[in-house]
């Protein structure tokens, strides 16, 4: 009976460890984003409030607190007040099953991958709802095309991850990593983005199509412009729609880097650092960092793009989601079909 | 997207990568400031003869010229019939900083100095009367408005 409790104990702590890291990181997530985006628009980004603006999220998160939170007249109120909350609990349902190293993860489920595909699903419906609810006509139509990329974009990304699945054998997700251990030739990891480069294009396209990132952002710019799907929600709703987005960000970034480049392994050049630590920082804390500096990476990119390209048109987004990405997914898996079927006989 | 590797996708990644590494253009206002050039149009001065006397006659062009009629000038008769300003008074909410007055002014008295940080909580503030605006070198500083 002990047993049960302390294995309780300790996947509480997990749970409550990951749920700090992702919404620190979201925090962190606000900072870069507007410190990046000034830097590349050769301005600084926040400067004044903080050493180098970085209380400057925490600024705004107290002015979010004490914004006044208005509840327009004539919403769905049920539907109304769950929408955030719908959006933001699948992103974070995610974290899971993704190994930050060897055995440390809440859930080692054997169909981790597709667990996360049907969690990230469930995102879309806080959207279509969010806009169905607020009674406005441009709510409606932002949630709706929001949501139609994102089934669009649902296929080609599932499609992509196909390819891992006949290198690895295994939904698992920590089978997948270890997967993906040792060297080609000696040199180059082996980590699936190498085999598997037009699949990790297609999850990159994908992601960001997924994630409402840009530059596939049309309706959130649709708030820019005229209103989006989140245009009647006040403060702190509004603040939960932000954090699923970012979360969704972190969380698309978590999968990729342990579906395509190796999770918690080691970067290969920087393996060297490994011989000088000691070894029970090697055993539990390195791959946390390898992990956490791959997924810093592509936080970067995912910002680094969002201020490089211009916004996709509606139209040009759906054509692209299914008939360019659609077709490479499905030209991934038969090619890494023809392979693996060659490497097996 | 011009061909299939897409390498206009890399080009453009490739020049916001190098404007994310390069210094900021910002000038950090208010803690440094821009060098302003020498004609810089700011809020007016009066200014005086070197012997420490004002260089205002009253003459009445400056209210004139004014095309916003920012300047309010009140004259009379003094001692020896000579015309002696009463009040001068230039409404900086009016003034469009055009740099008439300056130009128009017989004596060289109107001249448009450096002062631009003008910003009040009073609108009543804005009317700065003849002595806040007379000098005693070239650079004008008005204490705080």
């Amino acid at each position: 009976m002990e047993n049960i409790w302390f294995f309780l104990l300790i996947v509480l702590l997990k749970i409550i460890a990951i749920f700090t890291l992702s919404l620190g990181g979201v925090v962190v997530m606000n900072w870069v984003e507007r410190k990046v985006c000034g830097h590349i628009q050769h301005r600084h980004g926040p400067l004044y409030v903080g050493p180098i603006g970085l209380f400057q999220p925490i600024a705004d998160s107290i002015k979010l607190f004490l914004k006044e939170d208005i509840t327009p007249r004539d919403v769905d109120k049920p539907v109304f007040y769950l929408a955030p909350l719908l959006c933001l609990t699948p992103a974070l349902l995610t974290f899971a099953v993704i190994p930050v190293g060897p055995h440390i993860q809440i859930a080692d489920i054997n169909v981790g991958l597709v667990y996360i595909l049907a969690i990230s699903s469930l995102g879309i419906f806080g959207i279509i709802m969010g806009g169905y609810s607020s009674n406005n006509k441009y709510a409606l139509l932002g949630g709706l095309r929001s949501c139609a990329q994102m089934i669009s974009y649902e296929i080609a990304l599932g499609l992509s991850i196909i390819g891992v699945l006949m290198f690895s054998g295994s939904l698992s997700l920590a089978k997948i990593v270890e997967a993906q251990q040792g060297t080609i030739l000696g040199v180059l990891p082996n980590w699936f983005v190498i085999p598997q480069i037009l699949g990790f294009a297609v999850y990159l396209a994908a992601i960001f199509a997924e994630t409402n990132r840009a530059p596939f952002d049309l309706p959130e710019a649709e708030q820019e412009l005229v209103a989006g799907y989140f245009v009647e929600y006040g403060s702190m709703r509004w603040a939960i729609f932000m954090l699923s987005e970012y979360v969704a960000m972190i969380s698309g970034s978590c999968v990729l880097v342990t579906l395509f480049l190796g999770g918690w392994l080691p970067i290969p050049g920087l393996g060297i650092i490994e011989n000088v630590l000691p070894a029970s920082i090697v055993l539990y804390i390195m791959p946390v960092v390898w992990f956490v500096a791959k997924v810093a990476f592509f936080m970067f990119f995912f910002v680094w793009v969002r201020w490089t390209f211009p916004r996709l048109r509606y139209d040009q987004l759906m054509s692209l989601g299914w008939k360019v990405l659609l077709p490479l997914a499905l030209f991934n898996i038969f090619l890494t079909g023809i392979v693996r079927m060659a490497q097996l006989s | 997207m011009t061909n299939i590797f897409q390498t206009d996708l890399l080009k453009g990644l490739s020049l916001t990568i190098r404007y994310f590494f390069s210094k900021p253009v910002t000038l950090r206002y208010p803690e440094v400031y821009y060098d302003l050039p020498e004609r810089f149009r700011g809020a007016q001065v009066l200014k005086r003869h070197e012997d420490g006397k004002e260089r205002c006659v009253g003459c009445g062009l400056c209210p004139e010229v004014c095309p916003s009629e920012a300047i309010t000038l009140q004259t009379s008769e003094g001692e020896d019939h000579q015309k002696v300003v009463d009040s001068y008074v230039i409404d900086l909410g009016l003034c469009i900083y055009c740099g008439y007055c300056q130009e128009v002014c017989p004596v060289d008295a109107v001249f448009m100095g450096k002062d631009f940080e003008l910003t009040i909580t009073d609108l009543g503030k804005l009317r700065v009367e003849r002595e806040k605006m007379l000098t005693k070198g070239e650079e004008p500083r008005y204490e705080s408005l």
